[in-house]
């Protein structure tokens, strides 16, 4: 049977179950045709999967599957459609032992509830999820999700965190900035309109001053803002570039910097007044916006060479700004509503310009913002880190990207469709565990079958190869490429140094201009000066004469009157006075016409100097654009090339990475029969000395009992020689009695006084005992004889026995040391064996990551601050309660009428989430504070430290809200008399699945101890769940 | 030896728990390598190593701009010299402000950087360039030297914060001179001689059941660790020992624990405090300790202020000093005295002197630094450096030499290779030993 085959029956239920099924034969067939198209590169792809791998039999054809699998070419159709379908078509299946387990119930919704609404679901959510079986059940959800208040938060959350990088309110309070952002996320603004308002926006007054944010917390530093304009809307850090091209990043050259940075070099920050509700004044900083005016810069590696550029955005050429005269470029009067100390505004507004680039057409920008959203969900970029977009660090599947950044244009840079689409993919269901997790003993795949694996590298080699030559192709394309874009510099560069001259002259004329403006601006004082006094004198003496008129008039109405005559004259006389100034006065005037007029005359010749240089300006300009335009297209022609050979290295290394883990598993499966082998020799080994041992100790009982025998023997020769001795010694004393008696006898005789009869009689019996003695000690000897003869014999068999035990030591000594030297080398493939696990182990670290990276694992991710923050308060049911209210609150305020359309009931139920989330907020704040990254920091790196834990364990809010409380989790444990049931709902509750045997039965025997600390226990088993790596991360 | 294996889900693996675990939390400083184990787990050997050499160092910031002609570089009889004398110290030939008395009979310990020149006379930049290496540029943020060093020095298994920094009045807060390494390494500011915050378990809570909330942690952490384990979950769950330990070890952060003698050694003022607090941070393995005094920003009256502060400091920063060398601390500590600035030669119109960053002097000791040294020289009436010339670069440079890190080192965070030190600056070779 097909080894792949197999191993899925192992692996996949569905397939098991398929087996059963009559389509089993086509099915096997199917697989069959995988693996060549496996080694055929990236062919196969998710979707062949999605119908061919877990749903394959209850959902299409076999014939259906295979036309998917080989002649549909979904890099087409994406953007017109589904891009959900378009993105499971574009993730390569390939390698599929090593793609993440699809998740499902529980933890899916868990993750689809942090993604959407930054909070985990309730136990109540995850029943009815449960018990939901339509078949569109996911997409219901989805929708639920993307329709429930808090999705709305999570929105302000990203653009919030996008934007301003937990930068602290210092110059638009929070609840503004709230406010701003919670009106765009209601009205959907697409993310570029959300981008271009925060470029530009009026800033002569306070009117819109909460989107001005970006600039305004980075206290309107150009280089600050300029290095976020490319990190937030181009994905790109180039504060590296700021001194000299980026060190690291070929694509990142200084004047791209300067690009961005001219489009905020005309911008500072400008104190301006303002009554504020009370009347009071009060002062505001502005980030006000003046006419555009480039300074050189130079390398600080090539000094003395100076540029200068006007705007640039990645990815384009360098726009030129329309060329007034010094006295033309400020809007000759106030804006509307300006506060007292804001300028006017420039004709030609910069940060307009930039407004214009932001669109689809500049697809840096798009790109971005899918990578972003991408990101968003999936926890990590497509390009990662989120700004470091350049050909060096391409995106992981390039075709992925490109889909998702159309989908983003086509739908208007709609982020809700595009988050949808993402989460109703089969890539956002992938899990952070393999399939062959369970069987992976220390990244030995021992239960994948041997041919299997030989299969697998055996594809692996073959996929490597074609890539490898693939890479000597895409290398040389990208080395011809760069060619071109080198030769393409020089001209850029010649038109560079000619623009530099040409505004150095430029610069110059400025100066005289405004000199002479300087100079024009007096003169006019001075004429109009003149002209006053002319003027007033002769109004004087008109005004004079006329009042002389007047009481002439008067005179002739009344009785003579010497005051009104003297009048009269008095007025004459100084209407005369008056009129003999004004000679003087007219030659005052016509002497300061001449400076006026020469000084005009001056200031508009070197006005035309100015313009003739603007002309010449705008001729080097066209020649600079077209060799920007060539450079442009040819750097733009390197970079894919450049990125297309990194994309291909990168796969290269890759599945170097899944060779080593597959060699590296090899080599401890070689270890481990190795290491079989040596235990089974030192076994046998043990046991021939174990054996010999046992022989040993026979042979030693034998020298034992053959000691005993022998002594024995020995006893019995010195008893007998004893006898013997003693008989002899008998026997001497017969033939000494014998003797007596005999040397008596003759005298006897001879005396014959005595009786001699008695004598012989006596010598006769002695006679015969010593004959009798005698014959004993002769039987004696005998005996004594037979006996050493026994003894010899002993003392051989002894002495052979002896020998036998040295051999037999000798060869136990050999037996040990072949012991010794078995265990040395058991030692040594243990230990051989353990190094080669610890490789594999790593070489297993490393395809995780690979895997990783590329979405075919889900990324092992934390909670950001604010998810577990306000996950914790969902949990707790604190979240709830704040909700119930200021529900409770809207509606004794407003009561809702009972037939009250659904828009309207929504909307009371989204203004009573904020309102319950505004109040909360300090508490989420704490999270912030504890365990995200610092301000201005791109993503909230992970990082656990004790405070964090001192805050949880002590800091008081956490514990308390464990406490049990109306209907909360804990309270529903301590009324639960059920304990089995109490475990299963904690576990709902708070890690959004079933508690496992094991754990139910801890959790009835903590409660079953608790007696009637009862609610203390279920405080401490919430927090102790709330406070446990499950919950930091996500499932 | 062995390795952590993540996510390979077996436990028949003989784990060496603490190393593993300064592997991972190195790991865990690393940034970018929290989502994978290569960079991790080589980054780790070589912490290790340097961990084990137990490197510590202290900063005293002498707020405001201590001047060096009534310190460490007099110029009595000159035109710029002002009223104060110099007087001999323990090393022949080197010879200090009289104002110092106490630390003069310690200088066979110490080494003048007398050659300074930082071209910045702003106090905010000049603290920044000072304690960072580098000038400070609205477009990056580098981190200070005790966010460095609490990085690349601090031991986690002694369960006290790295980067403390120690103020007179309170504490608390949690600073953010850690930038790119993360608020990890951000200080702790202990006040008053109290312990960092939330060490106290809540008054609701008895011995048995904080013992029993903290074992059902642990056995539901087990649990999750037996199916899922991962750097982060490992450096989680470790960070609620690691507070247990903090929480036992609470008596670091008491001075009243000393003996009275020893308090009145350092003086009976916030400055001799804080200087007991040090030692007995520094004692207990702490890597990074700033003490600040303030204020020497004399405009106004720079004598007398320079008597009064410096009469202050002496005795306390002198009696440290001994003791830190008498405890065989000093090898192992490197002790930076530093200032935002020096002060001007010219003597004003108030008997101040102003802001001077062109030829002025830092203290250094301990650790790798050379003993009983005078590096740099300025010319006779102070106002240009002669001989010797460093900036905040190389000092920067060299207070990581001086504890055994290698400056020339990058590290990687989120994805980025950042160098630790600026690198177009090298260290101060001679005065390293």
């Amino acid at each position: 049977m097909d080894v792949w085959a197999q191993y899925h029956s192992r692996h996949n239920p569905h397939l098991e179950a398929a087996r059963r099924n009559q389509n089993n034969r086509h099915s096997l067939s199917y697989l069959r045709c995988r693996l060549p198209n496996m080694v055929g590169g990236p062919t196969q792809t998710w979707c062949t999967m999605k119908t061919g791998y877990y749903h394959w039999f209850p959902c299409l054809p076999f014939a259906l599957s295979i036309v998917l699998c080989l002649h549909f070419d979904f890099g087409t159709v994406h953007g017109q459609s589904n891009l959900a379908t378009t993105i499971d078509s574009l993730m390569e299946r390939d390698f599929e032992p090593i793609i993440g387990k699809m998740e499902s119930d529980g933890p899916l919704l868990r993750r689809l509830s942090l993604d959407l609404r930054l909070v985990v679901p309730t136990s109540q959510e995850l029943d009815e999820f449960l018990a939901d079986s339509a078949p569109e059940r996911w997409q219901r959800w989805v929708r639920r999700f993307l329709d429930d208040p808090l999705y709305r938060e999570r929105m302000v959350d990203w653009l919030d965190k996008t934007l301003l990088q937990r930068r602290p309110h210092q110059q638009v309070d929070r609840a503004k900035w709230l406010t701003y952002l919670r009106k765009v996320v209601d009205e959907q603004k697409p993310i570029d309109q959300i981008a271009k308002e925060t470029i530009a926006s009026v800033w002569w007054n306070q009117s819109e001053r909460a989107q001005q944010r970006f600039f305004l917390e980075r206290a309107g530093d150009s280089h600050a803002i300029a290095r976020d304009l490319g990190r937030v809307f181009f994905g790109r850090d180039m504060q590296c570039a700021q001194c000299h091209d980026h060190p690291q990043v070929d694509d990142y050259l200084q004047v791209d910097y300067h690009g961005l940075l001219a489009y905020v070099t005309p911008s500072s920050f400008a104190e301006a007044k303002f009554k504020d509700d009370k009347g009071a004044e009060q002062k505001v900083q502005l980030y006000v916006e003046r006419a555009a005016r480039d300074a050189p810069f130079e390398s600080v590696f090539d000094k003395g060479v100076l540029f200068r550029t006007g705007t640039r955005v990645p990815g384009s050429t360098e726009s030129f700004d329309p060329f007034e005269a010094p006295d033309q470029r400020y809007q000759p009067a106030p804006m509307p509503e300006s506060m007292e100390g804001a300028p006017n505004p420039p004709l030609s507004s910069r940060r307009s310009s930039l407004v214009s680039q932001l669109t689809a057409s500049n697809r840096a920008f798009a790109e971005n913002w899918s990578n972003r959203l991408w990101a968003m969900v999936m926890g990590r970029g497509l390009v990662h880190p989120l700004d470091m977009h350049h050909p060096g660090n391409p995106p992981t599947n390039p075709k992925l990207l490109d889909a998702l950044t159309d989908e983003l244009i086509r739908s208007g840079f709609n982020t809700r469709s595009v988050i949808e689409q993402i989460v109703l993919s089969d890539a956002y269901k992938v899990g952070a565990q393999l399939p062959i997790e369970s069987s992976l003993r220390f990244g030995s795949v021992v239960n994948l079958p041997g041919d299997v694996q030989t299969q697998f590298a055996g594809s692996l080699a073959a996929r490597k190869q074609a890539n490898e030559a693939e890479l000597v192709q895409l290398t040389a394309a990208a080395d011809s490429a760069k060619k071109q874009y080198e030769d393409s510099e020089s001209p850029w560069r010649a038109s560079q140094k000619e623009r530099v001259e040409v505004w150095a002259e430029i610069d110059k004329a400025e100066a005289a201009f405004k000199e002479s403006m300087k100079k024009n601006d007096t003169s006019k004082a001075a004429f109009a000066a003149a002209k006053k006094l002319l003027d007033d004198a002769s109004a004087k003496q008109k005004l004079l004469e006329e009042a002389a008129g007047k009481l002439e008039q008067a005179k002739l109405l009344g009785p003579d009157d010497a005051e009104l005559q003297q009048a009269i004259a008095t007025a004459k006389t100084k209407a005369e006075a008056s009129k003999a100034s004004i000679p003087n006065l007219e030659k005052g005037l016509a002497d300061a016409t001449v400076p006026r007029d020469a000084n005009q005359i001056a200031l508009e010749a070197e006005r035309t100097k100015v313009l003739e240089l603007a002309a010449k300006l705008k001729a080097v300009e066209e020649r600079l654009h077209a060799a920007d335009v060539q450079f442009t297209a040819m750097r733009a022609q390197w970079q894919k090339a450049h990125r297309d050979a990194t994309v291909m290295s990168n796969r290269i290394a890759d599945l170097t990475h899944i060779q080593t883990w597959l060699a590296t598993s090899q080599s401890v499966g070689g270890f481990e029969n190795e290491q079989a082998l040596v235990v089974q020799s030192l076994e046998q080994s043990k046991g021939k000395l174990t054996q010999q041992i046992a022989q040993m100790a026979v042979t030693q009982q034998q020298i034992a009992d053959s000691t005993i025998a022998k002594n024995t023997v020995a006893a019995k020769q010195s008893k007998a020689l004893e006898d013997r001795k003693n008989t002899v010694a008998q026997l001497e004393q017969l033939r000494s009695t014998f003797d007596s008696i005999d040397k008596s006898l003759p005298i006897v005789q001879s005396a014959q006084s005595l009786p001699a009869d008695s004598l012989i009689a006596a010598k006769q019996t002695i006679q015969t005992s010593i004959d009798a003695t005698k014959a004993m000690v002769d039987g004696m000897n005998t005996r004594l004889v037979a006996i050493e003869t026994e003894l010899a014999e002993k003392s051989k068999l002894l002495e052979t026995q002896t020998g036998q035990l040295a051999i037999e030591e000798q060869s136990r000594l050999t037996l040990a040391q072949g012991v010794e030297q078995n265990e040395k080398l058991t030692a040594e493939k243990a230990d051989a064996k353990q190094k080669a696990i610890d490789a594999c182990s790593v070489a297993m670290q490393s395809v995780f990551e690979v895997r990783q990276k590329s979405s075919h694992l889900a990324q092992n991710r934390p909670l950001s601050p604010e998810q577990l923050g306000l996950s914790i308060l969902q949990s707790t049911d604190v979240l709830k309660n704040y909700i119930a209210a200021e529900m409770a609150e809207l509606e004794k305020q407003s009561p809702l009428a009972a037939d009250a359309s659904p828009e309207l009931r929504s909307a009371r139920t989204l203004q009573a989430t904020r309102q319950a989330l505004d109040k909360l907020r300090p508490n989420v704040d704490i999270f912030a504070t504890l365990y995200s990254s610092g301000v201005g920091q791109t993503s909230d790196e992970f990082f656990a430290s004790p405070d964090q834990a001192l805050y949880m364990a002590n800091g008081g809010s956490v514990f308390q809200w464990s406490a049990p409380s109306s209907n909360n989790v804990a309270n529903q444990i301590v009324q639960q008399p059920d304990s089995i049931v109490a475990a299963k709902l904690l576990f709902r509750s708070l890690f959004s699945r079933e508690a496992t045997p094991a754990e139910q039965s801890w959790i009835v025997d903590m409660l079953s101890k608790a007696g009637d600390k009862k609610p203390a226990v279920a405080q401490e088993l919430v927090w102790s769940l709330l406070t446990s790596s499950e919950y930091r991360v996500y499932p | 030896m062995s390795i952590a294996h993540y996510a390979c889900g077996s436990q028949d693996h003989g784990l060496n728990r603490r190393r593993f675990l300064r592997q991972s939390l190195s790991g865990v400083a690393a940034g970018g390598a929290i989502a994978g184990g290569l960079g991790t787990l080589t980054h780790g050997a070589a912490a290790d190593q340097l961990k084990s050499q137990d490197m510590r160092v202290v900063v005293f910031n002498m707020h405001g701009g201590l001047s060096q002609l009534e310190s460490w570089d007099p110029k009595p009889g000159t035109k710029t010299g002002g009223p104060c004398r110099a007087i001999p110290t323990s090393v022949p030939g080197i010879h200090i402000s009289d104002l110092l008395p106490y630390t003069a009979k310690q200088m066979h310990h110490l080494c003048l950087m007398r050659g300074v020149n930082t071209a910045e006379d702003d106090h905010g930049k000049g603290a920044y360039l000072m304690l960072t290496g580098r000038r400070q540029s609205a477009a990056a943020e580098y981190p200070q030297i005790g966010a460095v060093a609490a990085r690349m020095l601090n031991d986690e298994s002694r369960g006290l914060p790295g980067h403390i920094v120690v103020t007179p009045g309170g504490g608390g807060g949690k600073g953010n001179e850690a930038a790119y390494l993360g608020p990890k390494y951000s200080s702790i500011s202990l006040g008053g001689s109290k312990p960092p915050p939330n060490t106290t378990k809540p008054d609701a809570i008895n011995d048995e059941a904080e013992a029993r909330r903290h074992e059902m942690r642990r056995h539901v952490n087990q649990e999750f660790l037996s199916r899922r384990r991962t750097a982060i979950t490992d450096a989680y769950t470790h960070s609620y020992e690691q507070a247990l330990r903090l929480m036992e070890r609470k008596d670091v952060f008491d001075i009243s624990k000393e003996s009275t003698k020893d308090q009145e050694r350092y003086g009976n003022h916030d400055f001799g405090r804080q200087c007991l607090m040090a030692r007995r941070l520094l004692e207990n393995g702490v890597s990074f300790v700033q003490v600040t005094h303030s204020n020497y920003d004399t405009h106004n009256e720079n004598f007398i202020f320079h008597i009064e502060q410096l009469g202050e400091f002496d005795q306390s920063f002198a009696t440290f000093v001994a003791d830190l060398a008498d405890r065989g601390l000093l090898e192992k500590t490197l002790v930076v005295v530093l200032s935002e600035f020096g002060r001007t030669p010219n003597i004003n119109l108030y008997y101040g002197r102003d802001h001077w960053s062109k030829a002025w002097s830092v203290l250094m000791a301990g650790g790798k630094m050379a003993r009983g040294a005078a590096f740099g020289k300025t010319n006779d009436e102070g106002t240009e450096v002669v001989d010797g010339q460093v900036d905040h670069g190389a000092l920067f440079h060299t207070y990581l030499r001086a504890v055994g890190v290698d400056s020339s080192q990058t590290i990687a965070v989120d994805g980025r290779q950042l160098p630790i030190a600026d690198p177009a600056a090298a260290p101060v070779w001679k005065v390293l030993t």
